[in-house]
C-alpha cells in the first residue's frame, strides 16, 4: 500500500468522484466514481459503491458497480462484486463471489495489434515468393540455347574442328563442346550413334548424325581417296 | 491503521470523512472531515471546509477550518477562510486571510 500514490484508509469514507493518474489503494469506503490510470486495489476491508475505471483493478473487498479496466480485472478470494466487468483480461479466483455481466477482449486495445502482427507476417512471405519465381523462370536458360547456335557459326568461320569439318560443316554445333573438353566428343559421338534414328526423324537438319559415324566417314574418305 | 493519503495526482470532488489521519498532496473539492489530524502538504489544493482534531496547512486551503485541538499554518501555506480552533500558529512566510475564533 505504501507504494500507491493514494491510500484510502480503512476509517475513511469518500462520497463523490475520485480521479487520478497514479495508483490507488482503498481500504475504506467510497461512494461515487473512481477514475484512475494506474492500478486500483480494493483491500479486504473496503466497501465500494462506485463505477470504477482504471488500468488494472484488483478487488478483495465488497464492491457494487461497473468495472472498466484497460489492462485487466482480478477478483480475488473473499471479494464480493456485483456489477459488469469489462477488460481485455479478467481473472476470477476461487472463493470470489460475483454477479454480473462480463465483456472480455475489448478489441480497442489488444486484438487489433495481434491482427496487425498477423497481417504483417504473410506480407514478407509474399514478398519473398515473387523473388524466387523470377529465378525459377530463369530467363537466362533459354539464352544458352541460342548461344550454341551462334557458337557453331564462329566455329564454322574458324575450322579448328578439322576431322569432321570438311565432310559436313553442320556437325559444328558439337564442336564448341569439344573445344571445352576433349573427351566430350567421344560421349557425343556415342549419343549421336544412339540417337540418330529419332533425331533424324524429328529434326530434318541434324547435321551431327552423319558426321559421327566413323565407319561411314572412313568409307567416304576411302571412296574420296580412291576416287 | 493505515492512514489515508491523497497523492499529488489525485483529485477528489465530494466528501471525505475519515477516522484516521489524512495526508493530502493532491486536490480535494467539497468537504474534508477527520477524527484525527489532517495534514495538507505543500502543493496540495483544498477547496473545502476542513474539520479535524488538528490541521496542518502547508499547501493552499480555501474554506473554513475547524479544529478541536489546533491549527498550524506553515511557511508557504496559504489559507483563505475562517479558522476556529483552541490554538492557532501562523509561521513566517504564510499567507492568511479570514477570521479567527479561539473560543476565548
Amino acid at each position: 500500500m505504501a507504494d500507491s500514490e493514494a491510500i484510502i484508509g480503512q476509517g475513511t469514507f469518500i462520497r463523490g468522484n475520485l480521479r487520478g493518474d497514479g495508483d490507488l489503494s482503498v481500504a475504506g469506503r467510497i461512494e461515487g466514481a473512481i477514475e484512475v490510470r494506474g492500478e486500483v486495489v480494493f483491500e479486504g476491508t473496503s466497501i465500494i459503491q462506485a463505477e470504477v475505471t482504471a488500468g488494472r483493478i484488483v478487488v478483495r473487498g465488497a464492491l457494487a458497480g461497473d468495472l472498466h479496466a484497460q489492462d485487466s480485472i482480478v477478483l480475488e478470494e473473499g471479494c464480493r462484486v456485483a456489477g459488469d466487468l469489462q477488460a481485455p483480461r479478467i481473472r476470477i479466483d476461487q472463493g470470489a463471489l460475483y454477479r454480473g455481466r462480463i465483456e472480455m477482449g475489448e478489441p480497442s486495445a489488444a486484438a487489433p495489434a495481434r491482427k496487425v502482427a498477423q497481417q504483417a507476417r504473410p506480407t514478407p512471405q509474399a514478398a519473398q515468393r515473387p523473388a524466387p519465381q523470377p529465378v525459377r523462370a530463369a530467363p537466362e536458360r533459354p539464352a544458352p540455347a541460342p548461344r550454341p547456335a551462334r557458337a557453331p557459326k564462329a566455329v564454322e568461320a574458324a575450322p579448328p574442328a578439322p576431322p569432321a569439318a570438311p565432310a559436313a560443316p553442320p556437325p559444328a554445333p558439337a564442336v564448341p563442346r569439344v573445344g571445352r573438353v576433349r573427351p566430350a566428343p567421344i560421349a557425343e559421338a556415342a549419343r549421336a550413334e544412339v540417337s540418330p534414328a529419332t533425331s533424324s526423324d524429328d529434326q530434318p537438319p541434324p547435321p551431327v548424325v552423319p558426321a559421327l559415324k566413323k565407319k561411314s566417314k572412313g568409307a567416304v574418305r576411302k571412296r574420296g581417296e580412291s576416287t | 491503521m493505515a492512514s489515508t493519503v491523497i497523492g499529488p495526482g489525485i483529485t477528489i470532488e465530494g466528501e471525505v470523512i475519515a477516522e484516521d489521519e489524512v495526508v493530502v498532496q493532491g486536490t480535494i473539492r467539497g468537504k474534508l472531515t477527520s477524527q484525527d489530524a489532517v495534514i495538507i502538504e505543500a502543493g496540495a489544493t483544498i477547496e473545502a471546509d476542513v474539520s479535524a482534531a488538528s490541521v496542518v496547512v502547508g499547501g493552499s486551503v480555501t474554506g473554513d477550518v475547524q479544529a478541536a485541538d489546533r491549527v498550524d499554518l506553515q511557511a508557504g501555506g496559504r489559507l483563505v477562510g475562517d479558522v476556529k480552533a483552541a490554538r492557532l500558529t501562523i509561521a513566517d512566510g504564510a499567507s492568511f486571510k479570514g477570521n479567527v475564533d479561539m473560543d476565548v
